[in-house]
Formats: structure tokens, sequence, C-alpha cells
């Protein structure tokens, strides 16, 4: 009972994105129920909602709280709109602003989800990625997202190929968890009281030697803009995955299944996905026959989204190397060009589902 | 009487004790043995 009524109202207060001492980095697993209450806590239903999931990209790593790409993105498209950004480090589109997507589409609600989407491998999972496949879980048992049989299919062979006790540990959890509410319970605890796990990142905090104990509520977003000196320095790793994207596999039929598990057809029109390219830096080492295929395999890939049936936009501004962390992480600079690039595109999709 | 009465409360309070324990657990078996870490730049 705690657990249910303490995860009824939001308590992220300032939310802007998933800082790294609320997040699954530092043991801290958001439930479905806080998702939900941070969500109607944040949106409202006279306006149009932009669901922002997907990587590291989407979360703004690289980019301090000050200078988040979405904040840029909300100024951009005004007042008519309100961007929430639920994107987690190493995530998919088939993340939790999906499944709260979901639920508010379920309710009528004006709500468009942005995603970025692989352009090169294979990376889309109705579940996430392995540390997040229980949130899915979470949110299927509570009636957020629909168990219709493709997802279900594709879950549970993708599971059980991956781990087979994992896929039994995380539904009898869910199960669990949806009458007894204990990660409810405790995830509420761990933001507003105490937090019983001791995490590197918070040992290593300055606040006092308790650090690991104390509420995450406590910590906020310390993370910077990224030093963009050291952008250069890993240039041999960096060129091998591009290499390896540019010789890998182009997407093929495999994705139509991941996909039409992943977004639920009714959702379809309601997603936007993203696809931009690297930073300079890296790709003008690449010979022009290398840099042909790379351009290609960006557009195939565009065409092969929209050929399933989601708006994907290619973002290929005029990026400078400052305009990137790394290899593929947005800078500062690089986080507003992102934002501006893609907020016509937003109010278009907005204008197409009749919300404008 | 009292006898009676603190047995009943100690009872109770293990009952507690005990449930509190089994839920902490639930929590924690189902979190990553191994830390997440996202290496970027």
């Amino acid at each position: 009972m705690a657990g249910w009524r303490m995860t009824t109202e939001n308590i992220f207060a300032n939310f802007s994105r998933f800082h790294l001492f609320i997040s699954p980095e530092a043991q801290y697993f958001p439930t479905s129920r806080q998702l939900m209450a941070l969500t109607r806590g944040t949106v409202s239903k006279n306006k149009i909602i932009v669901l922002i999931g997907g990587s590291s990209v989407m979360r703004g790593t690289g980019q301090g709280p000050d200078d988040l790409w979405s904040t840029v993105l909300q100024k951009e498209l005004g007042d008519k709109y309100q961007v929430l950004n639920l994107a987690l480090n190493g995530g998919n589109a088939g993340g939790q602003a999906l499944y709260m997507t979901e639920a508010l589409a379920a309710e009528e609600y004006k709500v468009i989800f942005i995603s970025d989407a692989e352009p090169f491998t294979f990376g889309l999972l109705p579940n996430n990625v392995k540390i997040y496949s229980g949130m899915f879980f979470d949110a299927l048992e509570r009636g957020y997202i629909k168990p219709f049989p493709e997802r279900i299919d594709y879950v549970t062979k993708v599971s059980y190929a991956q781990d087979p006790g994992m896929l039994s540990e995380h539904q009898l959890k869910a199960m669990l968890n949806s009458q007894l509410n204990f990660d409810d319970l405790w995830a509420y605890l761990g933001y507003q009281h105490f937090f019983t796990i001791w995490t590197q990142f918070t040992a290593n905090s300055s606040f006092s030697y308790d650090a690991p104990w104390k509420p995450r509520k406590v910590y906020g977003d310390t993370e910077i803009n990224c030093d963009l000196s050291r952008n250069r320095l890993f240039l041999k790793e960096e060129m091998k995955i591009i290499r390896d994207a540019i010789n890998a596999a182009p997407l093929e039929n495999d994705i139509d299944e991941a996909l039409s598990a992943t977004i639920p057809s009714a959702l379809k029109d309601n997603t936007l996905f993203i696809i931009k390219s690297y930073s300079p830096f890296y790709l003008r080492n690449l010979s022009v026959e290398e840099r042909g295929i790379f351009d290609n395999k960006l557009l195939l890939a565009q065409k092969k989204y929209e050929s399933l049936g989601i708006s994907t936009v290619l973002v290929l501004p005029n990026f400078k190397t400052k305009d990137f962390c790394d290899r593929n992480h947005l800078s500062e600079s690089g986080g507003k060009i992102f934002a501006k690039t893609i907020a016509p595109y937003v109010t278009k999709k907005a204008r197409e589902l009749g919300y404008e | 009487m009292s006898k009676k009465i603190l047995m009943n409360l100690v009872s109770f309070a293990l009952g507690v004790s005990v449930g509190i324990v089994i839920h902490y657990y639930l929590y924690r078996i189902g979190l990553p043995l191994q830390p997440f870490i996202y290496q970027a730049f």
C-alpha cells in the first residue's frame, strides 16, 4: 500500500532529464508509476506533449543542465508544446518514453514521441536493452502498455535468447511488484529519505562521508558540458567503430519485426525517428569511397524506417568538430543546432496529426 | 495479562521486521549485480 500511495504524485522536482543520480547507472531505477506520476505532473491535456526517448544522444549526455538540447527544443517549440526528456544512456526507442507515450495516447492526450534510431546496425527492442528490460515488464504489468501478440512474441523470443532466466525473473518480479509495490516504495524512499545501495558515484561525492546513504533528491544534475579537448583522444577507437558500421550489413528485414513489436501500429503516426550523422572530425578521415558508403547508409536507413511507416528525419546540418564531444554525442553548441533542426519537423508532425 | 500483551507486541514487531526484510529483499533481488557503467568520452 505504502509503495502505491508514495508513487501517486510526482517526486522529481525541477526535472529536466534522468541525470546520473536518478538513473540506473547509480542504481536508481525509476518505476513505471514514478514515470507516470512525473509525466502527468509535468504535462497538461491542452498542450502538445513531446516525449523524448532513445539513447544518450537524446538524453543530452555531454551537455550540462543549463544547455540541454531538449530545453532548447522547448524554447523553439513555444508554449503550445511541453517537452519531456525521458531518454536513458545506452537506451533505444523501445524505452520508457515510448511506454508513457502509449499510456498518454490511450487517454487521448496530444502526444508526439521522438527517439533516435540506429542507422547502421540492428538496435531496436520493445523491452529496450537488457539493463532496462525490467521497466518494460513493470509498464506492462501496470497496464501502461499493451501486450499485443507481436510484442509479446518478440520480447519472449529475444529475451529467451539473451538469457533464459531473465524473462521469467522479470515477469515474476513485475507481477509481484504490481501487488506489493516494493520497487515503488524503495525507489520512493531512495529519492526522498535514504538510499540503501553503495555506488561509486555517490561514494566519490564531495557531499560527505555518508553520501551513499543520502536521498537522491539532494543530488542535482551536476553533469557538465563536455571537455572538447578530449574529442581527439580516441581517434583510433572511434574510427574503428565508424569503419565497422560502414562494413556492416545494411538494415534488412529483421528490423521490420522489431519495429512492429516495438511501436504499436496506432502510434506510428505519432512517432518521429531521428538519424544523426557523426562528428566531422572523424568523418574527414574517411576515404571518398568510405564517406560515400557512410552517407548512403544514412539515407538507406531513413528510407527503411520511412517504408515501415515511421517519419524519419536525417539530421545533417553543417555540424563542426566543436559541436561534438566525441564521435556521436553532441556538445552544448551541437545540442542547440540539433534542437533547432528538429523543431520544424515536430511542428510539421503536430500539424499532420491535427494538433495545431 | 501484561505478559500476553507483551508477547503480542513482540510477535507484531517480529512480523513487521520480517515483512520489511522480505519486501526489501524483493526490491534488491531484481537489481543488477554488476553496476551499469556507461562509457562516453
